[in-house]
């Protein structure tokens, strides 16, 4: 871990962002196009020059209509999604389509890489903590009795899938869709050598080989500042890819019977979780990794995050506590532009 | 013998006896050689210097249509081809070839009278005017006449004042003078700002 003072300080970003220009490669000034999806924000963000910024309209409008579709199949606000009619299925063995199939063994692959920390079968945990059903812990499983490895999805025929689970078992994306689809809407803009996905906050990120991308990572505590600036660069002579998420407990936050409750669900107890991260901010090598690790960090709280962090080898991570410090592996320090 | 020397057919005067060999390698009187060693010699110099310097000079630069004599409200001047190499567009037997100067003015600063506003990246870097000559009127002519006009945004170009001296038909004799002074006023375009690209929490608001 490093020291606090080795990360950037509070700051302007307008300052931020004159020191960047100082710094050994130019960031690159993209072409963005910038939409409404997933209930937040999305960007699309190509290094695309002057000539083929036309050709770079035309490819981000087709990859937000390709966001658009996948994301109406995995959201769980929408009754008539792939999502919502698996999770109103009362059976335990379910046909679903290639899509939610894809996200679902995303999920999978998610709980495993953050040791069941992140876990996408706790929607119900998620509503009573939102306080529907008029608070009550409904499916909510017994405090130790995480059901995050109790399914299974087989591969079914043209890339569909079989889902398994327990009864009454239902199922909720959230950040592991949007890290799932931001990968995969890097995957369809393929043609492009340096991008970044935005999906509202979650990034996958491509860069050319010699190109760098700077990615601020958001202060909660002050508008308009940030924690880090991170440069990525792609080095070697071979492009790069990444993924950078940000989880955290500031935003989606309220209060039911006077008691403050977040979204972020321990599996270990049901419950929001208690900790001492206020953010977390995780560089790895995808956005659906990137996201995952990043909630599995604050649910974990800070030490054991880090130590978590340490073995998944995390390329980077910046994580804010409830006492003000700003946490870091050192492998970061190779990340920071300032 | 004498029988045999009488059945040998008998020679005509007009008949030559063949040469002896010794006779027929004896040497030839030829020509001199030397005019046409001196003719060949100089025909392979003046081959040599056109070649050399065919490689050496540059490329002759193409002549632009200057935009001045352009009339951007009759868009006769927008519709002349490009002029190729060493060709003059425009230019006739009885024209005269004018340079025009574009000036870049300050901000702030008007353009001169009889100047006109043009792009500021209309502006070729090598321009000419072609004046038609004496009793031709043209576009250009007409374009000179107009008073200057002021872009909004900035750019200003010039114009050429009419020609001051009648040419004589077919070649006018006169030698080619500034015709305009253009000007160009252009805000320096400002440095693409680098968007900042952030991870945030999902939900959070970001302008």
């Amino acid at each position: 871990m490093i020291a606090q003072e080795r990360l950037l300080s509070p700051r302007r970003e307008r300052a931020g962002a004159a020191q960047a220009n100082l710094s050994r490669t130019e960031p690159i000034v993209p072409f963005s196009h910038a939409a409404t999806s997933m209930g937040g924000r999305l960007v699309i963000h190509l290094d695309a020059d002057s000539e083929r910024r036309r050709e770079g309209g035309r490819a981000t409008a087709e990859a937000v209509a390709r966001i658009e579709s996948w994301a109406a199949r995995l959201t769980r606000h929408s009754s008539t999604s792939d999502l919502s009619i698996l999770n109103a299925d009362p059976a335990d063995e379910v046909s679903v389509r290639p899509t939610l199939a894809a996200a679902l063994r995303a999920g999978r692959i998610a709980t495993e890489s953050s040791e069941g920390l992140t876990d996408i079968t706790l929607l119900d945990a998620r509503l009573a903590a939102e306080g529907a059903n008029g608070g009550q812990p409904g499916a909510v499983p017994e405090a130790g009795a995480s059901r995050a490895f109790d399914w299974s999805i087989a591969p079914g025929r043209h890339g569909s899938g079989i889902v398994r689970r327990p009864p009454g078992l239902r199922f909720d994306l959230d950040g592991v869709g949007k890290g799932w689809i931001a990968d995969r809407a890097l995957r369809f803009l393929a043609a492009w050598p340096s991008v970044v996905i935005d999906a509202d906050g979650d990034l996958a990120i491509r860069c050319a080989a010699g190109r760098t991308w700077e990615v601020a990572v958001d202060d909660p505590r002050a508008p308009d500042t940030s924690l880090a600036v991170l440069r990525l660069t792609a080095t070697h002579g071979v492009p790069g890819r990444w993924g950078v998420a940000t989880s955290g407990i500031s935003i989606h936050r309220w209060t039911v019977d006077g008691q403050a409750r977040h979204h972020l669900i321990d599996p270990r107890s049901g419950l929001p979780a208690v900790t001492d991260v206020i953010q977390a901010t995780v560089v790895a090598s995808s956005a659906l990794r990137a996201e995952t690790l990043a909630k599995a960090a604050v649910i974990a709280g800070s030490w054991a995050g880090l130590a978590l962090l340490e073995r998944a080898r995390v390329q980077g991570a910046v994580i804010l506590t409830d006492r003000g410090d700003v946490l870091a592996p050192p492998q970061t320090l190779a990340l920071l532009g300032n | 013998m004498s029988d045999l020397e009488s059945l040998q057919p008998p020679v005509s005067p007009l008949v030559r006896r063949a040469p002896s060999p010794a006779a027929a390698h004896a040497p030839k009187a030829k020509p001199d050689p030397r005019p046409m060693r001196i003719a060949l010699g100089a025909g392979g110099l003046a081959a040599l210097s056109a070649l050399l310097t065919a490689i050496v000079m540059p490329p002759a630069k193409p002549m632009v249509q200057a935009p001045i004599a352009d009339d951007p409200q009759n868009g006769q001047g927008a519709q002349q081809p490009p002029a190729g190499p060493g060709s003059t567009p425009g230019s006739t037997p009885g024209s005269v070839q004018r340079p025009v100067q574009y000036v870049q003015l300050l901000p702030g600063e008007t353009a001169p009278p009889g100047a006109r506003v043009i792009d500021a990246t209309a502006a070729p870097g090598n321009a000419t005017a072609a004046t038609p000559a004496a009793g031709k009127k043209s576009a250009s002519g007409a374009a000179k006449a107009r008073p200057p006009a002021q872009k909004p945004g900035g750019a200003v170009t010039a114009t050429a004042p009419p020609a001051a001296q009648p040419v004589a038909q077919p070649v006018p004799q006169a030698t080619p003078q500034p015709v305009a002074v253009a000007a160009t006023v252009a805000p320096p375009a400002p440095a693409p700002t680098p968007i900042v690209i952030k991870t945030t929490q999902s939900g959070k608001v970001v302008p």
